[in-house]
């Protein structure tokens, strides 16, 4: 991912942070934990390949993919509960992007409860990260969802949510004509974005 | 094997428990669901004190050996009965009732295993793990589940049945088991 791509997804997470925050009573701030797991099922894969093929010519490929593809993820969360509604979370573990494909999430969680955080109602997140499929590179990704939260007792509550994520990552590319696989050098885009639709369900405490 | 009979009896195995657990007096029936890596499914738990408190449960679940990887896309079915014995209790948060159970069980069902075809598991199962009843009749509870188990794959050359280790048993036993469940009284 881009020092650029970085910079922004670190600002606007903090403009969030501090919106969230200012004029919040901080005597009300708790830490908050949980565990989180899900499916996820790929509806569309929208992708661009730029690479040079064994025999000379240059290949740009664009275009949309749709398919059923479903790929489970858990994941632990840690943050700070602001008062009863705004809570954020920094989210990490294990997910699975594509069709035999597993990277490790790092992200950043905004949720709000449109009850009190103990009572039962409704509540959304918004939540912003990288992946890293391995330790040399990252990749971007988002998820939004909405749900519904039942509050168990003062510390612990339960999410159902349904979500909708993209996700960046790149796929394997082969010679048209060879059926090999280009060089890395050959390539000069390959780019991937999976939307996905799922459900999550969290145990918070 | 028909894959539809075996979900039947499956099933109605399951809903002979029901039955026969809520009508138990004194015991406490809760019904929800099971999530684990391994698969998710019913669950149907009856708890009762004895000469020592238990907790008997039993669960269906679809088995998702390499499902979620993605590289299967058929699913398996198992189900497993446990008479777990409440080792130690407590309350937490003050209106928390929490219980560390372990014990002893069976399990079965027609599912695949690492890397191998679809066949019969069938063998003894452990399971230990911890459970919070909270005020709102939800119970949740955490338990790991060590399966060991003899697996039947059928011939495709002379039609004989080949009996092998149920290797996922062993492997997956540190996967966590979470269950979600209402309190029916």
């Amino acid at each position: 991912m881009k020092n650029i791509t970085y910079k922004i997804l670190i600002f606007s997470l903090l403009s969030f942070m501090s919106f969230t925050v200012y004029g919040q009573d901080k005597a009300r701030m708790e830490p908050v934990f949980g565990v989180e797991w899900g499916g996820a099922t790929t509806i569309l894969e929208r992708y661009h390949r730029n690479f040079m093929a064994e025999a000379g010519y240059r290949v740009d490929e664009k275009g949309s993919v749709m398919s059923l593809k479903t790929t489970g993820s858990l994941t632990a969360k840690a943050g700070i509960r602001f008062n009863d509604h705004y809570t954020a979370t920094v989210n990490t573990g294990i997910m699975g992007v594509r069709q035999q494909r597993s990277a490790v999430p790092i992200t950043a969680r905004f949720s709000y409860s449109f009850k009190n955080y103990e009572q039962n109602g409704l509540m959304c997140f918004l939540e912003a990260g990288a992946i890293y499929p391995n330790r040399y590179y990252a990749n971007f990704i988002t998820e939004s969802g909405l749900g519904y939260r039942i509050g168990l007792s003062h510390r612990f509550s339960l999410d159902f949510m349904l979500t909708f994520r993209v996700c960046a990552d790149e796929r394997k590319i082969t010679d048209p004509d060879t059926g090999a696989d280009v060089d890395i050098w050959n390539i000069k885009k390959n780019n991937s974005t999976f939307f996905a639709t799922g459900y999550k369900i969290a145990i918070n405490f | 094997m028909n894959f539809r009979r075996v979900h039947f009896l499956t099933f109605c195995m399951a809903a002979l428990f029901t039955v026969l657990s809520m009508g138990e007096s004194r015991a406490q029936t809760t019904i929800g669901t099971v999530h684990s890596p391994k698969g998710f499914g019913l669950s149907i738990e009856s708890n009762k004190t004895t000469d020592y408190h238990h907790i008997t449960s039993f669960s269906v679940i679809v088995d998702m050996m390499d499902v979620w990887s993605d590289k299967r896309a058929s699913v398996g079915t198992k189900g497993t009965y446990t008479h777990n014995i409440v080792i130690k209790r407590g309350v937490v948060d003050k209106v928390v009732d929490w219980e560390f159970y372990a014990g002893p069980g069976l399990t079965g069902g027609y599912a695949r295993d690492a890397g191998k075809d679809y066949g019969l598991i069938a063998g003894i199962t452990g399971c230990s793990g911890a459970r919070f009843k909270f005020p709102n009749r939800v119970v949740i509870s955490m338990d790991f589940n060590l399966d060991i188990c003899c697996f039947a794959t059928k011939s495709s050359r002379n039609g004989v049945y080949n009996m092998a280790f149920y290797d996922a048993g062993l492997t997956h036993c540190f996967y966590p088991q979470i269950k979600i469940s209402y309190a029916l009284r």
